[in-house]
């Protein structure tokens, strides 16, 4: 609880505007939706969101200018930079390399590492994934953070560019989601549709990879 | 959540459209009270049908959940203390409030202002000025934090000053440390007064 005046306040407003009732509110309003009008909704919905949404990737912006303050905080390596590579035979997408940025350097998938990615709270990172070739079809990514025995799912959120070029941003919130001290970040690359979408599902992606997706990680430590 | 509705969450983030309809189902009367209370606020123009308006407002949060591979809902951690029908509120609020204030479909797609963000707000209105703002301009603050706020911050909002959650309470239940807390709420408090200034040199 603040002792703010002004936000006390703003509470109270929003106090008032949740306890009034919705008694003197049209009756179309308050009226449950009916399973048709719900059928309706659900339908167009699905229709709408179609197959998965590819965006520009948008230039950096300003808040990615790494400060003198995190630029310490974070570590200049990527410790045990571990790339887990599907079935690349087939129709497998391109294979795909990772870089880090968020730190005095990058730390990129390949190169030799002399620590994990050490970020403090209140930092940022963002993650790059690269195909050496251009994607020739819609990829996505999703992140997941493994530690101590679970996988669980990240909240960094995905832009994807339309040579398939994947830039996943850890705000300060997703930071804020590691645990204290070592975890793994694994990021799942590729088909939208073959994406893990749970850590049940992360894992056995990480037991048995799929032609169409890929698998990378990174050993991070929250400070 | 029901005991099915863990397994009716996964089923519709593959797509299924029967479980997205058994989810809309479950979801339906939280996104239905939240679009209800703003339109209300808001005193829906008497040329438009109010049926149709929550209908269609429905349909656009419902939409924003799944859109972008079901990118909204899967952002939903049940460990980060919001219940799936508390982060469905909480995301319809936003939705609504920005549809109602710029007119504009699927402002999903727009960014939210992230927390990082909330400290760069230009303007402030000093705390000792409660005596002289007005309840209408809170009531306009309050929807552009609802337009502005992650669901998380949005949560935190109505914790720290809505129920006057104690902190403690808010660490455990949001998996928080107080530093975290003391530094969000911080932020919030800031965004709040900047948007009051920003409102009151309109």
């Amino acid at each position: 609880m603040s002792d703010d005046p002004w936000m006390k306040e703003l509470g109270t407003v929003a106090r008032d505007e949740r306890a009034a009732p919705l008694a003197g509110a049209p009756g179309d309003l308050v009226r449950p939706l009916s399973a048709a009008e719900l059928d309706g909704i659900a339908s167009r919905a699905a229709d709408a969101v179609g197959g998965a949404r590819v965006v520009p990737l948008r230039a950096p912006r300003r808040r990615w200018a790494v400060p003198a303050i995190l630029a310490a905080a974070v570590a200049a390596a990527a410790a045990a930079m571990v790339i887990v590579r599907s079935d690349d035979g087939g129709d497998a997408i391109a294979t795909y390399d990772l870089v880090v940025e968020g730190g005095a350097r990058a730390a990129r998938s390949g190169e030799p590492a002399d620590g994990p990615v050490r970020v403090a709270r209140g930092g940022h990172l963002t993650i790059l994934l690269r195909p050496r070739a251009p994607a020739s079809r819609s990829v996505g990514a999703r992140a997941f953070v493994e530690h101590g025995g679970a996988i669980d799912p990240w909240m960094a959120s995905a832009e994807v560019s339309p040579e398939g070029v994947v830039r996943l941003d850890a705000d300060e919130a997703a930071i804020a989601a590691l645990p204290r001290g070592d975890a793994r970040i694994v990021v799942f690359v590729g088909s939208p549709s073959h994406l893990p979408a749970d850590g049940a599902s992360a894992r056995r992606a990480r037991e048995a990879p799929a032609k169409s997706v890929q698998s990378l990680a990174f050993d991070a430590q929250l400070l | 959540m029901d005991a099915d509705a863990p397994r009716l969450l996964e089923q519709a983030l593959a797509g299924d459209r029967a479980a997205q309809r058994a989810l809309l189902g479950h979801l339906a009367p939280v996104i239905q009270a939240r679009v209800a209370r703003a339109l209300y606020r808001r005193r829906v123009p008497a040329a438009r049908d109010p049926r149709q308006e929550l209908l269609d407002m429905t349909q656009e949060v419902f939409v924003s959940l799944l859109d972008d591979d079901a990118r909204a809902l899967r952002a939903w951690q049940p460990s980060r203390g919001l219940s799936l029908e508390s982060f469905v509120g909480f995301l319809a609020e936003r939705q609504v409030a920005s549809i109602l204030r710029t007119g504009r479909r699927s402002p999903w797609k727009e960014e939210p202002t992230e927390a990082a963000a909330l400290d760069e707000s230009a303007g402030a209105v000093p705390a000792d000025t409660v005596a002289s703002v007005s309840r209408d301009l809170l009531v306009r603050v309050l929807d552009r934090l609802r337009e502005e706020l992650t669901p998380r911050m949005l949560g935190l909002f109505y914790a720290l000053w809505v129920d006057e959650t104690p902190v403690e309470t808010i660490c455990e239940e949001m998996q928080m440390n107080r530093d975290a807390v003391y530094a969000a709420r911080s932020r919030i408090a800031k965004r709040a007064r900047a948007i009051a200034a920003e409102l009151e040199e309109k």
